[in-house]
């Protein structure tokens, strides 16, 4: 270990989160590797090792001869202020080597308040923040993640983009790489033939220009770039790596558990939801094979928990059939077993009970609006009736509390509608009276709004986020419609998600207004220990960027999006179709009931999509 | 109850009490070493480690607690070590016999660090500095209202070397273990508030050996003390050190030590030669 971190590291707050040495993880001999990639995280260790998608890029390309990945986090305040004392650069946790002689950096952007961290990181590592001012084949920045589907308020300070799924792209990314060092091309050079592989989309060959009214005009692609870059996928999810050696953190993370993947997409489309268009189609995994894997990974990481997870678990088909398999291993081993993000309308509550017998904690349902004609709006199915008859099941069974989560201000909301959730809130508490074994004991619900923030390749992508005041007015109407001591009321602090809003759908020119607030200090915003608004509102203001033109602006129909040069797989018209069933309250059925053509089956083999 | 013998060096120097606990319930499973559970609403494996070590300390003498079930005990360090992250190495496994109450101190190498080399004089300070009948400092505490209690340091250090070396210095703390310990981060503040210019720029703390009493091992029958450095004095945990030089060790006739005049008669326990060592050393880079 490295003599001044020893120094410094006992002045930190939690600093096992800096030193690397946890079980699993990978230490190469330098002298052996020919490629030395950064794999970034621009939060916390604790958040970052709790990513699937880290644990298995971070396999995936470990498993390449030649090449070391290692794994960087964002140093919390305390840390950078001692780091940069004693001019230590950010480093790798494997190896302790400082990553600008790195010859890949990448970052996972799963969050747009992670931004103003991904120019900190660079700037730790002692890189210049701008792809221009970086010459030279190493090193390259690279960025990919949810985030990467706007890539424009990143686009001068990554050197290029990776689309969608990353498992296959990085390692051609690397082939590339070498070859490029081998032939000995210049930068230049090694980005234009990036530029040509699927799924990676190169910033700087892109000419953007703008009309008068700072919308979009031309985006012009140089050097034989393409107009529009597809997001990859991996399209035998069976065939994919699984993580099943996994590194095991000797500090406590977020999900410090096995989780296990079971299909990836999601055959509804909730017409707010990016996840639901973006990681489209579905492809699931094989029972057995999961069966195999999870208990390999539980037996090799000593975890004691495991989780399924995907983005709706209840709609993976042999879900019995796995969950039956699981606890038949698990439970004389004494692991637990968890399933988040079951689904009110499919619930099957034996299951919930059979597997979690141990810890009846609570119950967690996302309806997102208060009444039927905003759920229908939205393509959330969730008919009241069938979410207070489990309610009332799960209650009377002794589940002691239950969380609900909504949005405010979706498109087409009205007040009715904001009432409509006090109501829901409400009902849910009667059902509970009238069901409950032990009335004494009390109930806890929990009702949960935040700020819907549209997000780029959503059918809401054209429309405004309400004002801030709109906003406010309604938390505070709902809040005064919350009646009754059992019911909890928790609204989302509303200056992120405005900023949230100005980030998901903008474009080169936030960027300034990006490094701008990073240069006065900006970093970790998503945390309140950091996030400071005004230092914010001043960023816009110096920059003349007028946020509101980002988040609360209508987009015309064929107004050229930022986002446009990138594609999840699904059409824009299918987007603008679903946008105008909303307004008419129209649900689209999924994917399982009928396809209704959004175009990701083109991703498919065989241009079929098996929902 | 069985005993595991390790050391913690390296990054798991920063692995804090409660994760390492953690760490090992996790290793014994991924090393399939089956060991008792607790009973109870949520069973968990049942482990424990006496003083906890301070986070950034390393230590060549630790030990857990727990209750191998069926696996050969001399297996077990060669099926942990591959199991554990970098830093943490089993040395033995064993049948414990000495209860942990008799744990009664421990030995800590603390050394002090200089980046311009030891500033002149700062050796001598520090020694007089601990010979001194008493030396009180503020600590922190969770019972205290004000959250603050005084201590005594000289009562809880039984015997203390300063050897200086070219820019450190190095001190050979033997303190009391428990009811009430002394924390050699504790010296070291005292050293800070009270001979500033002898003050560190950083220090090292390194947990050498648990013993029974100041020149006891405790436990383990191959563990011995390593041999003596130059410049032994030797303090009385229930008081100052008394002019005639007598060992210091509470004394087994009862009539001095605790709970009497605080003086200790003579002995010459402590002038036993020191037994062979065959000290488990720091592991250096783990893994
Ligand atoms: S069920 Fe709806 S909200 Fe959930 S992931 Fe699928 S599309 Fe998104
Ligand atoms: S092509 Fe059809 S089945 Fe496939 S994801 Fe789109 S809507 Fe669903």
């Amino acid at each position: 270990m490295n003599r001044t971190l020893e120094h410094i590291l006992p002045r930190v707050q939690k600093p096992a989160r800096y030193t690397g040495g946890e079980y699993n993880a990978v230490v190469k001999d330098r002298r052996s590797v020919d490629v030395r990639y950064a794999l970034c995280f621009p939060d916390t260790y604790e958040i970052g090792m709790s990513n699937l998608g880290m644990r298995i890029l971070y396999g995936v390309m470990n498993q390449m001869d030649g090449v070391w990945c290692e794994r960087v986090f964002a140093p919390w305040g305390d840390m950078e202020e001692e780091m940069r004392r004693e001019g230590i650069l950010l480093y790798g946790l494997e190896s302790g080597d400082s990553i600008a002689d790195f010859d890949l950096i990448g970052f996972s952007l799963g969050y747009e308040m992670a931004y103003t961290n991904v120019l900190n990181m660079l700037d730790l590592a002692g890189l210049p923040l701008r792809s221009e001012e970086r010459y030279g084949l190493a090193p390259i920045v690279v960025a990919g993640g949810t985030c990467a589907y706007n890539p424009e308020p990143l686009a001068p300070f990554v050197d290029l983009f990776v689309l969608g799924e990353g498992e296959d792209v990085s390692v051609e990314l690397i082939q590339l790489y070498r070859k490029a060092r081998e032939e000995c091309w210049s930068k230049e050079e090694f980005l234009a033939a990036a530029a040509q592989v699927p799924g990676i989309y190169v910033p700087s060959l892109y000419q953007v220009s703008y009309k008068p009214d700072g919308t979009l005009d031309q985006v012009i692609p140089q050097e034989g770039a393409p107009a529009v870059v597809t997001k990859r996928i991996v399209q035998d999810f069976d065939k994919s790596y699984f993580p099943v050696k996994t590194i095991v953190p000797s500090t406590e993370i977020v999900h410090d558990r096995v989780m296990l993947e079971l299909f990836r997409g999601c055959i509804r489309g909730c017409r707010f939801c990016q996840a639901g268009y973006a990681y489209r189609p579905v492809r699931s995994r094989d029972p057995e094979i999961l069966l195999k894997q999870g208990i390999e990974a539980c037996k090799d990481s000593g975890y004691q928990e495991m989780t399924l997870s995907s983005l709706s678990t209840s709609d993976y088909r042999p879900l019995e059939h796995l969950c039956d398999g699981l606890l038949e291993w698990c439970e004389p081993n004494k692991v637990s077993l968890s399933l988040p993000s079951l689904r009110a309308d499919n619930f099957s509550l034996g299951l919930m009970e059979r597997v979690q017998h141990v810890r009846k904690s609570g119950l967690t349902f996302a309806p997102e609006a208060g009444t039927q004609r905003l759920r229908d709006a939205i393509t959330k199915p969730v008919p009241e009736e069938d979410l207070l008859r489990t309610r009332r099941t799960a209650m009377s069974r002794g589940w002691p509390s239950v969380k609900l989560y909504f949005m405010l201000g979706l498109p087409t909301e009205t007040d009715e509608d904001v009432l409509g959730i006090a109501d829901l809130a409400e009902k849910v508490y009667r059902a509970w009276k009238e069901t409950t074994p032990n009335p004494k004991r009390g109930v806890n619900i929990t009702v949960s709004t935040a700020w819907f923030v549209p997000k780029p390749h959503t059918a809401f992508q054209w429309e405004p986020q309400i004002s801030m005041e709109e906003y406010q007015r309604r938390v505070k109407l709902l809040r005064e419609h919350m009646k009754g001591r059992s019911i909890k009321y928790n609204w989302h602090d509303s200056q992120t998600s405005f900023l949230e809003a100005v980030f998901a759908r903008g474009d080169r020119k936030v960027a300034q207004v990006i490094e701008t607030a990073w240069r006065e200090g900006a970093k970790f915003d998503a945390w309140s220990e950091y996030f400071d608004f005004d230092r914010w509102q001043a960023a816009f203001a110096a920059c003349g960027v007028d946020p509101a033109f980002y988040a609360n602006r209508t987009r015309e129909k064929d107004e050229r999006l930022p986002w446009d040069v990138t594609s999840v797989g699904v059409s824009k018209d299918f987007l603008w179709r679903e946008r105008q069933r909303a307004y008419q309250a129209v649900i689209t059925p999924d994917c399982r009931v009928q396809c209704t053509g959004c175009g990701a089956n083109k991703l498919c083999p065989g241009g079929k999509c098996d929902a | 109850m069985h005993r595991l013998a390790f050391s913690k060096a390296d990054t798991a120097k920063f692995i804090s009490h409660l994760d390492l606990m953690r760490t090992f319930q996790r290793s014994f499973l991924r090393a399939g070493i089956a060991i008792k559970h607790t009973e109870g609403f949520n069973p968990h494996a049942f482990v424990s480690i006496p003083l906890p070590l301070s986070v950034g300390f390393s230590s060549g003498c630790e030990v857990l607690e727990c209750q191998v079930l069926d696996t050969p005990l001399e297996e077990v360090p060669a099926r942990m070590n591959a199991a554990l992250p970098a830093g943490i190495t089993v040395h033995r496994c064993y049948e414990g016999v000495r209860p942990v109450k008799e744990l009664a101190y421990v030995n800590y190498i603390v050394t002090l660090e200089y980046e311009a080399g030891a500033p002149f004089g700062a050796e001598s300070a520090i020694r007089s500095l601990l010979e001194r009948p008493s030396l009180v400092m503020e600590k922190r505490s969770k019972k205290a209202k004000s959250g603050k209690v005084e201590v005594d340091l000289i009562p809880l250090i039984a015997r203390a070397d300063v050897e200086e070396r070219r820019d450190t210095i190095a001190l050979d703390l033997i303190l009391k273990a428990q009811n009430p310990g002394l924390n050699p981060e504790l010296v070291v503040a005292a050293i800070r508030a009270n001979c500033p210019d002898a003050a560190p720029d950083y220090t090292v703390f390194h947990r050498r050996a648990g013993l029974a009493d100041p020149v006891q091992p405790w436990d383990e029958r191959k563990t011995r003390l390593p041999p003596r450095r130059k410049s032994i004095f030797v303090t009385d945990p229930a008081g100052p050190r008394p002019p005639d030089g007598s060992c210091g060790t509470p004394c087994p006739s009862g009539r001095a030590g605790r709970g009497s005049t605080g003086r200790t008669h003579r002995c010459t326990a402590a002038r036993r030669p020191p037994p062979e060592t065959e000290f488990p050393r720091p592991a250096g880079g783990g893994r």
